[in-house]
């Protein structure tokens, strides 16, 4: 699809995909005037900007999609985690948390609870477009009825069920330090 | 890449781009998938060795549990290509490839115990062979886990 034969100011598309319906675009084609600049602000070089779409990773792609919605008051990421590693998801949690103090809002929409873990606010259960659960708390334990549960909070949990008094964490570090104290 | 029938495989890396993927074109490489849709796959799977590329992504562990259950089942082996590390203890034998380079390979506790070349590439451990790695340099375990249940049940038994 090419962006300049789409009329209008504001544009519906009805398809389950994203960025695909762009393929044949290049990556300067959708950041268009700031392109070089929101390449480097989501950790990506300007060789990027002649790339295709078609051409990039799912990784990249989920990259560019938020590279292009910088300037949005609303940022929607759908699977955004799919395809990081752990150092990248810590650069992208930062750099999310840093979009947001300026006063926009971003909406992560993912099965992935250890995209949300220290960085969401409030979550949402959707199904079939309606709002079933919602929570502020990630050690909230109904929320595990929908999605699977972090490996440190199952952990946590298992040794809570054995009646051992360890607090909920998401610090591995704190985690660690609790069963020592414990074992001895 | 060699693929041997009787193994599982899993390959880590930091970005599953087309020049990765490409050393598998000989290979049905399954993407995004819901679950459903897999196990009616599976049952009618043609061939010996099935590939995923990140398809477990948005699975359950029982989901993952059960799908890799039914592959062995079925006789079929697997590829599973991912960027979660999590996913890698299922499997026999662990690639780890950075910037499409082969990094490392071997048995994957083996693999996962090179730590710091893991953690420097950006990588992290699976949650509870990190833990229980920690754990034994504390002395508290003489050995490693990695499943959550046997290892609350080594520590408060």
């Amino acid at each position: 699809m090419e962006l300049s034969k789409l009329l209008g100011n504001i544009i519906g598309i009805v398809s389950s995909d994203t960025l695909e319906i762009f393929d044949d675009c290049l990556v300067k084609d959708l950041l268009q005037n700031k392109c070089f600049d929101a390449l480097k602000m989501v950790n990506l070089d300007s060789s990027y900007a002649e790339a295709k779409i078609s051409s990039l990773s799912l990784k990249e792609k989920n990259i560019i999609s938020l590279a292009s919605q910088l300037n949005n008051n609303i940022i929607i990421l759908k699977d955004f985690s799919n395809g990081l590693i752990d150092k990248d998801l810590k650069f992208y949690q930062k750099l999310l948390k840093k979009i947001s103090s300026y006063n926009k809002k971003i909406i992560l929409i993912s099965k992935d609870i250890n995209l949300f873990i220290n960085l969401v606010d409030h979550i949402y259960v959707l199904d079939n477009d309606n709002i079933i659960y919602e929570t502020t708390n990630i050690f909230d334990l109904k929320l595990y009825n929908y999605i699977s549960k972090p490996k440190i909070i199952e952990f946590v949990q298992m040794a809570k069920d054995k009646g051992i008094k360890i607090d909920y964490t998401t610090d591995f570090n704190d985690l660690l330090k609790a069963i020592y104290r414990s074992v001895q | 890449m060699k693929i041997e029938n009787n193994l599982n495989y899993a390959i880590i890396s930091n970005n599953i781009n087309k020049e990765l993927l490409d050393k598998f074109t000989d290979y049905t490489i399954i993407d995004n998938m819901t679950y459903s849709l897999l196990v009616e796959k599976i049952y009618n799977f043609p061939s010996k060795t099935i590939i995923f590329n990140n398809t477990l992504y948005c699975y359950s562990d029982e989901e993952k549990k059960e799908i890799f259950s039914l592959l062995q089942k079925r006789n079929v082996n697997y590829i599973n290509i991912t960027s979660n590390i999590e996913d890698v203890i299922y499997s026999d034998y662990l690639l780890v490839y950075y910037n499409n380079q082969l990094i490392m390979e071997g048995k994957t506790l083996n693999v996962l115990q090179q730590e710091k070349l893991l953690k420097k590439l950006g990588f992290n451990l699976p949650f509870t062979l990190n833990l229980a790695i920690q754990l034994k340099y504390y002395n508290v375990l003489d050995e490693l886990y990695v499943d959550n249940r046997k290892l609350v049940d080594r520590l408060w038994n």
